[in-house]
């Protein structure tokens, strides 16, 4: 260990962001652009950072792309596992770059079912100083949980309805929480319906929301400023 | 006698209510000081009123050598006074992260003479929940809610206690608030694309201890008053006892170094578009008296709670004056922060800074016995030498897999060894208190 490398677990943050992607036809004009961003995500999250002074000692990404179980249930949930950067980054890339926008049947989507996956996700338990951030990007509100969970590739384990994940998501002294009250955040890029905003964004801790319009994509949205979020959220 | 500038008298608010400002009002009028006749110590009479401390008596601000030579941004500032004969020392550091780009705002220090009464206090803007930019200087510069933030408050606690001091405005945590909601909704906000409950418009914390001389059974008392919301925080500081934190930092984790381990989102701050509270506790002291206020920048970054002590009495050894301390102190938290750090102190009752520091001296050297010398080797430049590690855990060398390990476990014991004494002042919950 060099004197640089020496112990900062007090100066340094465990980074775990889970990334949920809507990947249906609506998302196309922006959805290159998204991805092209997340492929720099790692190298600009880290400049950000160190621009406010702080840095981050482990990074992890994790990806969850969503259509709609009641358009194809087959393609509705493609998802990697948390992916270390810069270490993983070839895996995190062939991912990212496979993801086509198609699909999604109806306006809804099953963008509670990609955030309770999310929420699940086995975030890192070690290091000091835990940040477990979930980013939902999607132009369209969301099927209530379980409309869909006759589909045969229905995730199993996922809430019932909107309150058993709100449960999930924790709150002060909450006794059911699966996420770590100090550690959690959540970013929304997501329309100003519900159930994006109302519940979630106005009554669950910890969150973050860019209002986007509904079926136009998210172009109004530079990644920068996304990225500045996401740092900013830490 | 104020910090950092000069203050213009302003006009006195009708009813002395903050709703009887004008819509720009300027700063709260200097006021003089009247600190208490280090010979009280051995006396028991109360301290005589003694004569106005003009501006002119005021340190100035001053930089550390690396300061300005290149012309560039200076994101330091320190400042001190140091009243030998009226026993009182004060001082206050201010440090950007990142130049241009802090988001404290520079320390309040301010002792009225006539009423026997000071404040000091510290301002943290909160960049996660305040990162929009809502005001453009006249640079050009564009400044966040943050940044607005801290600066407004500490405006509005400037206008709270010349009112308090001069104008016989009660000195509660209810006035405070008042103030600081009509400041703040009179600041420049924008309205954002962001919303959601991590959000706030002009979010800040604010560490405050106001504190008044007084008598109790014929000897000179201090009368301390702690006021905060967020998580900077207040503390006295004293020979026999150390580092004692007055205030409870608005998180849900109360225990300090759970809180330097998982640097938890805040449960209340001062901000412009929600209700927020201003806690606070009274006590009272015997005189002579350290009194610190300082935002996480301070506190936020080191190994375990007794490190913060350990800098202040560290850096107090070193120095032989009051300014030399104030730049040695903002030397060392530049060497390891990762955030904007400020810091107020105020002492009284001291015959000058060579009698604090010879009061200090003993502690100093327990402090470093029981804290620095334990030290896992490797940690960092405080660590043990190899002569000196005897004293330490077990700490094999070249084994650097083990180090966070190794550390963790010296947190937890000094941690142990150090918690009793630290929170003798901590107050309950806000909600146990209800």
């Amino acid at each position: 260990m060099s004197n640089i490398e020496q112990y900062q677990g007090n100066l340094q943050y465990a980074v775990d962001i889970v990334l949920c992607v809507d990947a249906t036809g609506s998302m196309f004009p922006v959805l290159d652009n998204v991805k092209s961003s997340a492929l720099q995500f790692h190298d600009r999250l880290n400049d950000v950072m160190a621009k406010k002074g702080k840095a981050i000692s482990q990074l992890r990404l994790k990806v969850i792309a969503f259509r709609d179980f009641g358009d194809d249930p087959s393609s509705a949930i493609q998802q990697t596992g948390f992916l270390h950067l810069p270490g993983q980054a070839r895996d995190f890339e062939e991912f990212v770059r496979g993801i086509d926008a198609s699909g999604g049947g109806d306006i809804p989507e099953s963008g509670l079912e990609a955030l309770a996956l999310a929420i699940n996700s086995p975030w890192e338990q070690g290091l000091d100083r835990r940040r477990h951030v979930i980013v939902m990007f999607t132009d369209a509100p969301a099927h209530p949980l379980g409309t869909h969970a006759s589909a045969p590739s229905y995730p199993a384990g996922i809430p019932g309805d909107l309150d058993e994940l709100f449960e999930q998501w924790g709150y002060a002294r909450s006794q059911t929480s699966v996420m770590e009250q100090s550690a959690k955040r959540l970013v929304l890029f997501a329309p100003d319906q519900a159930p994006w905003s109302d519940p979630i964004a106005e009554e669950w801790d910890l969150t973050l929301h860019f209002a986007s319009k509904a079926g136009e994509g998210l172009e109004e949205f530079e990644m920068d400023e996304i990225i500045e979020t996401i740092a900013n959220s830490l | 006698m104020t910090g950092h500038q000069e203050h213009a008298a302003r006009t006195p608010a009708p009813g002395g209510r903050p709703s009887g400002y004008p819509s720009a009002p300027a700063h709260a009028s200097a006021v003089g000081a009247a600190p208490p006749d280090p010979a009280s110590r051995s006396a028991v009479q109360p301290p005589p009123p003694s004569p106005h401390v003009p501006p002119a008596d005021i340190a100035a601000p001053a930089s550390g050598p690396d300061g300005n030579a290149a012309g560039r941004h200076v994101p330091q500032r320190i400042w001190c006074v140091d009243h030998d004969r009226m026993g009182l020392l004060a001082l206050s550091v201010w440090t950007e992260r990142v130049a241009g780009r802090g988001e404290d705002a520079e320390p309040f220090v301010a002792h009225h003479m006539d009423s026997d009464q000071g404040l000091l206090a510290v301002f943290d803007g909160s960049g996660g929940a305040g990162a929009a930019p809502v005001w453009q200087a006249s640079d050009g510069e564009s400044r966040t809610g943050a940044w607005v933030g801290a600066r407004v408050a500490r405006l509005a606690t400037d206008v709270w206690f010349h009112d308090v001091a001069a104008e016989g405005e009660p000195a509660t945590p209810e006035t405070l608030r008042e103030y600081l909601r009509f400041f703040l909704g009179y600041a420049p906000q924008r309205r954002s694309k962001i919303s959601g409950t991590m959000r706030r418009q002009l979010p800040t914390t604010l560490a405050a201890v106001h504190y008044r001389l007084a008598v109790a059974r014929d000897e000179p008392v201090l009368e301390v008053h702690p006021l905060w919301a967020g998580d900077s925080r207040a503390y006295v500081l004293r020979p026999h006892a150390g580092l004692q934190v007055l205030t409870r930092d608005h998180t849900r984790e109360s225990d300090a170094l759970e809180l330097l381990r998982t640097d938890p989102p805040m449960t209340n701050l001062v901000c412009a578009d929600r209700e927020f509270e201003v806690d606070s506790q009274r006590l009272t002291y015997p005189l002579p008296c350290v009194m610190v206020t300082a935002t996480d920048g301070f506190f936020g970054y080191v190994h375990t709670p007794a490190d913060f002590e350990a800098l202040l009495l560290r850096t107090m050894h070193r120095a032989g004056t009051v300014g030399e301390w104030a730049d040695l102190i903002r030397r060392e938290v530049q060497s390891y922060t990762a955030d904007d750090a400020s810091l107020a102190v105020v002492a009284l009752g001291y015959r000058g800074f060579y009698d604090l520091r010879a009061e200090f001296a003993g502690r100093l050297e327990q402090l470093t016995d029981r804290y620095v010398r334990t030290r896992p080797r490797g940690l960092d430049r405080h660590s043990p030498a190899a002569d000196e590690a005897a004293a330490g855990p077990a700490a094999p060398q070249g084994d650097p897999a083990d180090l966070p390990a190794r550390v963790r476990a010296w947190q937890d014991d000094t941690w142990h060894a150090y918690r009793a004494g630290y929170e003798t002042h901590l107050p309950p919950a806000l909600e146990e208190r209800a």
